[in-house]
């Protein structure tokens, strides 16, 4: 390399180092690292997220350090914080957020007051800490501390600082949110209503200082839900109007409008402006994006009119206008059905029903149609037809749970699905469904209830107060602050008292009702079951004398409640036994049952049965026999004789011990001769029977067909391969394959090949001499040594390697 | 019979390349530009860090646009970043290795010690010949495998299919340009050609031994495969574990090549002298 080349990279070294110190790209530098920092910190946390159920506090710890670690490089650094202040920020509101995940609102709190304390110019900052702080003391249901948060919130930072079009929404919809809070905590109190008061007294002073801006819009927004809520619908809709007065033309007037119409026509029953402002929406908003909800109004208005037919003309503008609109096209689809069911025409209405299900399964109002029908049914008394409705819904429900695991739509359909088994008062299953919906994502005003439901069912149906008690303490401890809350804790002391009672008693004895003799070997007992709630099981005691008690012959223990019979077996025949049930409970007391006998059958010989044989070849006679219906059947024993007169003593030829198989095949030893066959019956007390004896005579055997050998196919210069049909004697025995050099073909030697499977009919003959003429011939033989020779044929191994 | 010898030669020079791993000397090229690479790879991973960093920011900028100075961003274009700066080094330095190497192979098959001085001799007067050649090779590998696929984008992007039947193609097109190009450098180093006289003579031999020439070059870039079919994968590779395990990805990649590259250079020397009449000794 030349020396000026060399001096041309010390020089684009020189220069780039310089610049690399330009101020350009050590703002990227620092951006970088504090990004790494920042992705690296969050990616362990979000690892933390998935499984919280493995993370220990080293972990959490952990995290909030390395959120720690970004702080600290840029705090203080002026120059540096500005660069990099979005990710700056981002980790000092990170480390609150991971106390939070673990629980520890006190501590989140603390450190939203230390971001306060320390950012004291950063307005914003510490507007969004001050408004974690009050979501703390909500979550952690310090209602009163949440209150005085939220208003500091809204004394100490204006939602508006410079521009009302970019006011902090989250600090404007604080007011309202307030009202709200103590409505939850006081109920319809002065101090509620004083609330609402003071939130649109806020509103309204924001809608007069900067009219006609952003500020003023969400300020109108907030104004409507707050008289909404306190359904003073004249003043919302007052609301609405100046709202649209001033934004004529804003996006959601057309929204606005809607919601105006949904207040006239449900809570005002005023049906004429309802019917004015959808014309006003069709007229003015043309393009409204949303426009089937407006058809879908106007059919609705014609369903309270009971104008049925022009009502389906909406909905069905609807579905076939605007079928991307999903959840309008479903309700439409229900408000078709709906006016079938005004005019009575109950399957028109089913079938319309029924589509709907079928085909917007997602939407939360299709999901109740199934519970819908079966209460139709059930208001008309018509019971077969309720039942199957409510069997039909658990099928679908169950579809709707599959199809969409863990997600809303899946609690809704579990919810409904527990009411189906309810109603059809399947209480082991009502509660089974109840248990999975408490462990799915629910909503509270699903889950609370479905507590309740299942101490109820396990109170009221299934009479297991331990049980219930279970269930409405996992309520509390989930819900310890409901206006049930004192209810469900009275519930929880009556239920325990009737138990702690019940415990002291020994458990109500049973009635031990007979003993069945149902074999020679085992009685049956019978008896009614216990019903005690603190039931733990059933022992029987048995005895070959009178006054069984607990040191007698223990037979069983029985877990199953409901189990009402047992089947003692092993028993000696026409002996007489002593019985008596004890039942125990969970504290280890028991009542012993009333004493009963029984006597197991006489054993008696089991029934012979009906042989017959047949003779398929010399080799081959079958056997079978009707099946042994003994009720202690031990096995069967095939004997043969070559003469009359089977008996225990002649040859054994087969045992079986399955009394269904009543077939059997056997090779006799000769052909030519008689034998004679027996089938005895053996039971388990060691009795038995013998059958008929049947005579069969086997035939004379004769030679086996002969095979026809083919042309021999050259493989290659030293190979021939032979194939022969195969031979369909029944008692085939083997292919014996002759070779010679001459004719005839020689068999006196050892055969070339012996092949005993009948179904391999080639072979390939190798290690010939080429262009040699060989010859051979096959012979086929039987089990009786006989043999039929076949065709003979010739071949020359030819060719190339 | 003329079949016959080619496909021992083939052999024959794939053995003959993996007895030359003997002479240790023979790596140190292909260990010096892996350590390029290796070096190449760490200045784009730190791109934002002094000394590149004035040089390399704007550059990344241009290219990938504002996000791609962002972390982990920079890590989901490093693999093509990557080939783009690898594939000047190979245009400046690549030549040079393939140079010195072909030379040390060809003293192995002529029975001497292999020497890196005589490569090197060798090789950087003849240079300008060797750039030339690589950038016309070059040229055509880009445009079946970059510019062929953009230009059926529109037909691919919605056919899936297609769009494997095109990429295979546009792999076995790179390869059958790879292997057109074969003996231009022991043409140039050995025998002293000239450009054309080297792409013309790199052509006839290889349409006399055209099989075996494709698989010389098809077996090792088959090692790359894998590997390539991972870096592209940055997407996963970031969200799923690390950003930094993509350059570890491509740090493999590096040794992945450095074995290719000395297969690929050693068969191809071996199987050249025997095409063009040498006798081992």
């Amino acid at each position: 390399m030349k020396f000026g080349h060399q001096l041309l990279i010390v020089l684009f070294l020189v220069v780039s180092i310089t610049l690399s110190c330009s101020k350009n790209t050590s703002e990227v530098q620092e951006i970088y690292i504090a990004e790494k920092m920042y992705y690296k910190a969050n990616k362990f946390y979000q690892n933390i997220l998935v499984n919280p159920a493995v993370a220990g506090e080293e972990d959490y710890n952990h995290a909030v350090a390395k959120f720690e670690e970004i702080v600290n490089r840029y705090k203080g650094r002026k120059e540096l914080l500005d660069t990099v202040r979005s990710i700056y920020e981002s980790s000092l509101l990170m480390i609150p957020q991971i106390h939070i995940a673990r629980k520890n609102f006190q501590k989140a709190i603390e450190a939203y007051e230390g971001i306060i304390k320390e950012n004291a110019q950063n307005q914003r900052l510490c507007a969004t800490a001050q408004m974690s702080i009050a979501q703390c003391f909500e979550r952690d249901n310090k209602l009163e501390e949440a209150i005085a948060a939220y208003k500091k919130l809204i004394n100490d930072y204006p939602a508006v600082l410079d521009d009302p079009e970019s006011p902090n929404v989250q600090i404007l919809q604080v007011p309202l949110h307030l009202a709200r809070l103590y409505s939850r905590q006081q109920g319809d109190s002065h101090i509620v209503v004083a609330a609402y008061d003071e939130a649109i007294s806020y509103y309204g002073n924001l809608v007069s200082r900067w009219p006609k801006t952003k500020t003023a819009f969400v300020a109108y927004n907030q104004m409507v839900a707050a008289y909404s809520d306190q359904r003073m619908w004249s003043k919302a809709v007052k609301i609405m109007r100046k709202a649209l007065h001033d934004f004529p033309n804003h996006e959601n007037a057309p929204d606005i409008l809607m919601n105006m119409a949904n207040i006239y026509v449900n809570f005002m029953n005023n049906y004429t402006k309802g019917w004015e402002i959808y014309k006003r929406i069709l007229e003015d908003y043309p393009d409204y994006e949303r426009m089937g909800t407006v058809y879908l109004g106007r059919g609705n208005l014609y369903l309270k009119e009971k104008q049925t037919s022009s009502a389906r003309e909406e909905f069905q503008r609807v579905l076939k206008d605007y079928s991307k609109e999903g959840e309008a096209c479903a309700l439409a689809q229900i408000g078709i059905a709906r006016s079938y069911e005004m005019e009575g025409s109950w399957e028109k209405a089913l079938n319309e029903y029924q589509w709907a299900v079928d085909n917007f399964s997602m939407v939360p109002q299709v999901l109740q149609i199934p519970l819908y029908i079966a209460s139709y049914y059930k208001n008309k008394k018509q019971e077969n037809l309720t039942r199957a409705a409510y069997e039909k819904g658990i099928g679908e429900y169950q579809n709707v749970v599959r199809q969409y695991p863990n997600s809303m739509l899946a609690s809704m359909a579990q919810d409904h699905l527990a009411r189906c088994y309810i109603e059809l008062q399947r209480w082991e299953e009502a509660v089974k469904a109840l248990e999975t919906l408490v462990q799915m994502p629910t909503p509270v005003p699903i889950v609370a209830p479905a507590y309740l439901s299942i101490g109820s069912i396990y109170e009221k149906n299934l009479n297991d107060k331990l049980q219930a008690v279970k269930a409405y303490r996992e309520f509390l401890e989930r819900f310890p602050d409901t206006p049930l809350t004192q209810q469900v804790e009275e519930r929880i002391e009556s239920l325990q008292a009737e138990i702690d009672s019940a415990a002291s008693q020994p458990p109500q004895p049973v009635q031990l009702l007979q003993a069945e003799s149902i074999s020679p070997s085992s009685l049956l007992l019978k008896w009614i079951p216990n019903q005690d709630d603190d039931f733990a099981y059933y022992r029987i005691f048995r005895s070959v004398s009178p006054h069984v008690d607990v040191n007698s012959t223990l037979v069983a223990e029985i877990k199953d409640q409901q189990q009402a019979n047992y089947q003692d077996s092993s028993l000696k025949s026409d002996s007489l036994y002593y019985y008596r049930v004890f039942v125990y409970d969970y504290t280890g007391l028991s009542s012993g049952s009333n004493e009963i006998t029984g006597k197991p059958v006489s054993n008696l010989p089991p029934k012979a049965v009906t042989l017959k044989a047949k003779c398929e070849s010399w080799v081959k006679i079958s056997l079978d026999w009707d099946a042994s219906e003994d009720q202690d059947f031990q096995y069967y024993k095939i004997y043969r004789s070559q003469s009359s007169g089977v008996n225990l003593s002649s040859q054994l030829i087969k045992f079986i011990s399955d009394r269904s198989l009543t077939y059997f095949e056997d090779t006799p030893p000769t052909d030519n001769a008689e034998f004679y066959y027996k089938v005895y019956v053996f039971d388990t007390g060691g009795l038995y029977s013998e059958s008929n004896e049947v005579r069969v005579k086997t035939p004379a055997n004769t030679p086996p067909h002969p095979v026809r050998l083919r042309e021999p196919q050259v493989m290659n210069n030293n190979t021939l391969r032979l194939s022969w049909t195969p031979s369909n004697d029944d008692d085939f025995a083997m292919y014996r394959i002759y070779r010679s050099e001459d004719l005839p073909v020689v068999i006196t030697k050892e055969p070339l090949k012996i092949i005993s499977d009948r179904y391999t009919t080639q072979y390939y003959d190798s290690g010939l001499e080429p262009n040699k003429r060989y010859y051979y011939k096959i012979f086929v033989f039987d089990k009786g040594n006989l043999s039929t020779e076949s065709n003979e044929v010739a071949g020359i191994p030819v060719g190339s390697n | 019979m003329i079949e016959l010898h080619k496909s021992r030669w083939f052999f024959t020079a794939w053995k003959r390349c993996f007895q030359s791993i003997r002479h240790a000397k023979t790596f140190l090229p292909f260990v010096g530009y892996a350590v390029l690479q290796f070096v190449l790879l760490l200045v784009l991973v730190y791109f934002t860090y002094p000394p590149f960093a004035s040089f390399l920011i704007p550059v990344v900028r241009k290219l990938y646009g504002e996000a791609a100075l962002h972390y982990p961003n920079n890590f989901l274009v490093l693999p093509s970043l990557y080939a783009q700066f690898n594939l000047v080094l190979s245009g400046i330095v690549g030549i040079v290795v393939i140079g010195i190497a072909t030379k040390m192979f060809e003293m192995i098959f002529k029975g001497s010690a292999p020497q890196l001085k005589s490569g090197v001799n060798a090789t950087f007067p003849r240079y300008g010949q060797l750039f030339v050649v690589w950038l016309v090779e070059t040229v055509f590998i880009l445009l079946f495998v970059v510019g062929l696929p953009l230009l059926l984008r529109k037909h691919t992007i919605e056919n899936y299919q297609l769009a494997r039947v095109v990429r295979l193609g546009c792999m076995f097109l790179g390869i059958l340009v790879g292997a057109l190009f074969a003996y231009t450098s022991a043409l140039i180093i050995l025998d002293r050609k000239g450009i054309f006289g080297s792409i013309a003579r790199s052509l006839s031999i290889f349409r006399e031994n055209a099989i075996s020439t494709f698989f010389l070059i098809a077996i090792p870039t088959l090692l790359y495969f894998p590997i390539n079919y991972v870096s592209q994968q940055s997407r996963f590779l970031v969200t799923k574990f690390n950003p930094e395990i993509v350059g570890f990805v491509l740090a493999i990649g590096i040794l992945v090549s450095l074995i290719a590259n000395y297969l690929m250079v050693g068969t191809v020397t071996m199987f050249y002298l025997w095409v063009t009449g040498r006798r081992e000794y």
